[in-house]
């Protein structure tokens, strides 16, 4: 550490900035204010936020089916009576249902790859959930997947790489659509999602 | 600290923290650049389609004390429809990687950049794909300074005129059936000598000609599958013996090009 002397704290405030250091986004100084904080704090307050911790910790784990996060395995989506059990929709990250699920639209099931198939970085389709996939799509009566990867080079070539694999099966198979956003400008889209966005246009 | 502009091809991407990149450029005029492009994984990020790979296009560059950041950028080819079809992406991939592994950064060199872009539009253009591979990987480790020798053996010097012949990136290429012996034992025996193997004479002639050969002549080109193949066994070991380094981008490559 070169602008925070930890030897400065007392031995467990130093160990407590030290765990909040390692946690994404955060660096020493902020790390250093939520140590105050939890110092400052009455000590059932503090007691709960480990219990939290630890209680997610152990009881959150990857559903069987899809490999979402649940605390109940399958999860309450595979398990839901009145979803659509035929269409299964792929993502590379639970952080990706949730985002699907915010629309309400969608009534299906999902998979969840847990990552991507990525060439430059020698992450290939055994890395990634697919066996997992075709395991289900045998098992299951499944009419159509429909492929939500994200639409970068990962992402298609994880989407194209399942295409492949899944189309001669005879099961539908679709991709989500690229386009402009909502409420967005023309004028400042870039020509690569206008090109998408007119090849996926349709009739009204 | 300053702004400059330049032509370029993103060669590889990378993630940074929660929604940036950074992206490493084949420019025309600094050679190997990375850069950050700040918030490029946002969605209606001016930068996001302009940092896809492969992607070539105009960039404004912000010089800063480590890293340089990417202010501006205007599309020039979005090579779209490589990122669409999962062999010509993974041959892109390839031919990416072997310029970042090989290039240093920093150092300007427009005839390997002219090359790469001619082989992008070739894999674009819908040309044999195989073959444009092989001319660019034949091509650019001559340009980076290796090149083997198909002219004659490479250790007594005589005519190749064999029908069967011998290639060692060990000894710079070709070899005559008399000296592949010569290289001292163990590797004397071909059979266990890791990377020497055994080609036909019309290899050679093949590679010989791809040396000069323009891309876009490619189209005329009609190759057996035997010579194909071990154009492509001769590239390969030539290749791992100089870069000393397994590609990364090969096992899904040859993964996915073993099933057709």
């Amino acid at each position: 550490m070169t602008y925070f002397d930890l030897h400065q704290y007392a031995e467990p405030m130093a160990r407590l900035i030290e765990e909040f250091r390692k946690l994404p986004g955060i660096g020493p100084k902020t790390a250093q204010r939520l140590a105050f904080h939890i110092l400052s704090i009455p000590e059932n307050k503090a007691k709960r936020l480990a219990q939290a911790i630890i209680n997610a910790k152990q009881k959150i784990v990857y559903c069987s089916v899809c490999g979402n996060l649940t605390d109940t395995d399958p999860c309450k989506i595979c398990s839901a009576a009145n979803r659509d059990r035929s269409i299964i929709c792929i993502v590379e990250d639970p952080r990706d249902v949730f985002a699907m699920e915010k629309t309400r639209e969608y009534k299906g099931l999902y998979h969840i790859l847990h990552g991507a198939i990525s060439p430059m970085e020698g992450i290939g389709p055994d890395d990634i959930r697919i066996k997992e996939l075709l395991e289900r799509i045998r098992k299951e009566k499944i009419k159509e997947i429909i492929l939500a990867t994200n639409p970068n080079i990962e992402g298609e070539a994880t989407a194209m790489y399942i295409a492949r694999l899944t189309k001669p099966l005879g099961i539908k198979v679709t991709r989500i659509a690229h386009g402009i956003p909502v409420g967005g400008d023309l004028e400042y889209t870039d020509e690569v999602t206008l090109t998408k966005a007119l090849e996926g246009r349709k009739e009204i | 600290m300053s702004l400059y502009k330049t032509e370029a091809i993103v060669l590889k991407s990378n993630n940074l923290g929660e929604a940036d990149k950074i992206i490493t450029l084949f420019s025309s005029d600094r050679g190997k650049i990375r850069a950050v492009a700040r918030g490029a994984r946002r969605p209606r990020n001016r930068l996001a389609a302009a940092t896809q790979p492969f992607c070539y296009s105009d960039f404004l560059i912000f010089e800063g004390k480590n890293l340089d950041s990417i202010s501006q950028c205007q599309i020039k080819e979005s090579f779209l429809k490589i990122r669409e079809d999962l062999e010509k992406m993974l041959y892109s991939t390839y031919i990416a990687e072997l310029v970042n592994e090989f290039l240093p950064e920093g150092e300007e060199d427009k005839a390997v950049f002219s090359l790469v872009l001619k082989t992008f539009y070739s894999i674009l253009n819908n040309l044999d794909i195989e073959l444009t591979t092989r001319v660019f990987e034949l091509q650019f480790v001559a340009m980076m300074g290796y090149m083997p020798n198909l002219e004659n053996c490479s250790i007594c010097g005589g005519k190749l005129t064999e029908f069967m012949i011998y290639f060692s990136p060990e000894a710079g290429g070709a070899l005559c059936s008399k000296c592949v012996s010569k290289i001292p034992a163990p590797y004397g025996d071909v059979s266990i000598t890791p990377g020497c193997i055994k080609i036909k004479k019309a290899t050679i002639e093949v590679l010989k000609s791809f040396l000069r050969i323009s891309l876009t002549n490619l189209r005329a080109i009609k190759l057996p599958k035997d010579i194909k193949k071990e154009m492509k066994q001769t590239l390969r070991i030539f290749i791992d013996y100089h870069l000393n380094k397994k590609l990364k981008s090969l096992s899904l490559l040859n993964k996915i090009t073993l099933n057709n």
